[in-house]
């Protein structure tokens, strides 16, 4: 069984030369989310701002943490964590949101996951820029070399970003209960990942630091944490964890896109 | 040189008799007993071989469920074949659904730009062929509304310009005249006769036979999936009109 189309260029060439198609779909869906609405960008801050204003108030009151400290460690892991997340969880929505265009001509799939990262990422580099401004208000100075790091690790979770969302794009085509299951699993991951407390700050719980040890995504934290906070690049094990969780997701997301990206328009 | 080429194409796909399986059935019931949801498979084309070439305008027609769509949509290589080989050379312009494939917020002239992009055209060559699309529409300052208020003949009229503002090699139109009223049909004729010096294959997708019948050099009858009969346009129009009653009885 074969088919010829004539002359195949790769499957990364075709992306790249599809790209003012999928840029514009971005630009599209960006500018849909925030037309209408009183304010606009604010909307998307406004939710890791809130968590931790929130969180703050909670953790200085009960726990009696220091605000200074505390807030801008929270914001710059929220925002993190909310790229994370929502790659996931809409990601999984990615195929059937451009299930007409699948229909109309064949593209690379990959494609939809992407557009899911970027707007997605958008709203993330915004957050992490008023991040980076609070962390300047409570901390008083910023190490701007240390900032430099921040480029790979954008890198770095643009590609995590973009693996996880074909992962759960593809699943959630073959079993839509993917998103319940997405939904739970990213509530227990929230509170095993430190996101809210230090990992340093579990020193007496060795189950709990094995826990975070082992936890890739403490590793992916430090990767935007240890820039803006502390002005240095994560520690060696922390990038070389990064890097072995993110490869080992992204080949998996290829393996299974090629796989099954012939037939998904059969799911979709 | 364009070409369509089947040889010996079947296409399946598989539907299941739920909807879709959760993920708590396929680990107990796959693993366990036998699947209370089956995939089965529906055998959309079945063993289809023909070719087409350079200069042919080509008609498929036959009853609902024949395979037609398929046949156009697999041409077009947006459904996987099962077996068989499938031989396109040629770039392809696709017009489906549609009413699919547009984004509903945004305006007539966004939409230009997003249909095109999708086709693989660039921002200089689509600026440079905006006035001409303006003007083949006939929509005017609808063009700044959001496509959301269009009329289905609206959207013809957009997507089968902007498909055929392309000057592929091979034109591919599933049924898309019947919302189009007489004088853009005229007009639309004209143009893609036009096409044809530069688009080389036209297969079209029709239950309107005169239309068919003014246009098309040669027609395939299709029937569950196979080629029922193909040949000169007027011979297979006149036994299908004949014919189609006893075939449908006889199903």
């Amino acid at each position: 069984m074969t088919e010829t189309v004539g002359n195949r260029p790769g499957y990364f060439q075709r992306i790249w030369e599809l790209r003012y198609f999928w840029f514009s779909l971005v630009r599209n869906d960006l500018y849909n989310r925030y037309k209408g609405s009183f304010l606009g960008i604010g909307w998307s801050l406004l939710k890791p701002l809130s968590m931790t204003a929130v969180y703050c108030i909670v953790f200085a009151k009960v726990f009696k943490v220091e605000v200074a400290e505390y807030a801008p460690f929270l914001l710059v892991g929220m925002t993190t964590w909310q790229f994370v997340s929502e790659c996931l969880m809409q990601g999984a929505f990615s195929f059937s949101l451009g299930s007409a265009y699948i229909r109309q001509q064949p593209v690379p799939l990959a494609i939809f996951p992407l557009r899911i990262m970027l707007s997605s990422g958008f709203h993330s580099l915004i957050a992490l820029a008023v991040a980076i401004g609070a962390t300047l208000i409570f901390m008083g100075s910023l190490h701007p070399v240390g900032l430099l790091y921040l480029m790979p690790a954008m890198l770095l979770l643009f590609i995590l970003g973009w693996a996880l969302a074909i992962l759960s794009g593809v699943m959630y085509t073959h079993f839509p209960d993917t998103r319940h299951l997405l939904e739970v699993a990213l509530q227990i991951l929230f509170f095993i990942t430190p996101i809210l407390y230090r990992p340093e700050s579990m020193a007496g719980r060795t189950r709990l630091m094995l826990l975070f040890e082992w936890n890739p995504l403490t590793s992916i934290l430090a990767l935007t944490r240890a820039p803006i906070l502390d002005g240095t690049a994560p520690t060696m094990q922390q990038v070389q964890m990064s890097l072995v969780f993110v490869v080992m997701v992204a080949v998996l997301a290829m393996v299974l896109l090629r796989k099954l990206e012939r037939n998904l328009i059969f799911w979709i | 040189m364009a070409l369509i080429r089947f040889d010996g194409v079947s296409l399946e796909y598989p539907v299941r008799e739920n909807q879709a399986v959760t993920l708590k059935e396929f680990i107990l019931h796959g693993l366990f007993r036998k699947k209370r949801n089956p995939v089965r498979s529906i055998k959309a084309l079945n063993d289809l071989s023909f070719e087409i070439h350079d200069g042919e305008r080509v008609g498929i027609i036959g009853l609902n469920g024949a395979g037609k769509s398929t046949l156009l949509r697999t041409i077009g290589g947006v459904y996987p074949i099962k077996s068989g080989r499938r031989t396109v050379e040629g770039s392809i312009c696709s017009l489906y659904d549609i009413a699919l494939g547009f984004e509903h917020d945004a305006t007539g002239w966004q939409n230009i730009y997003f249909r095109s992009y999708l086709q693989g055209d660039k921002p200089k060559a689509i600026k440079a062929k905006l006035k001409e699309i303006e003007e083949f529409t006939e929509l005017g300052d609808f063009l700044n509304l959001p496509i959301r208020c269009y009329s289905s003949g609206m959207l013809m009229r957009l997507a089968f310009t902007i498909a055929t503002s392309q000057c592929p090699e091979i034109l591919l139109i599933d049924e898309v005249f019947a919302t189009g009223d007489l004088l853009f049909q005229k007009k639309a004729e004209a143009r893609m006769r036009d096409l044809l010096h530069r688009a080389r294959i036209v297969v079209m997708v029709g239950h309107n036979l005169g239309f068919l019948q003014e246009f098309c050099t040669r027609v395939i009858w299709m029937h569950k999936g196979r080629i029922h009969a193909a040949g000169a346009t007027q011979e297979i129009i006149q036994a299908y009109t004949s014919g189609a009653n006893e075939l449908k009885r006889a199903a």
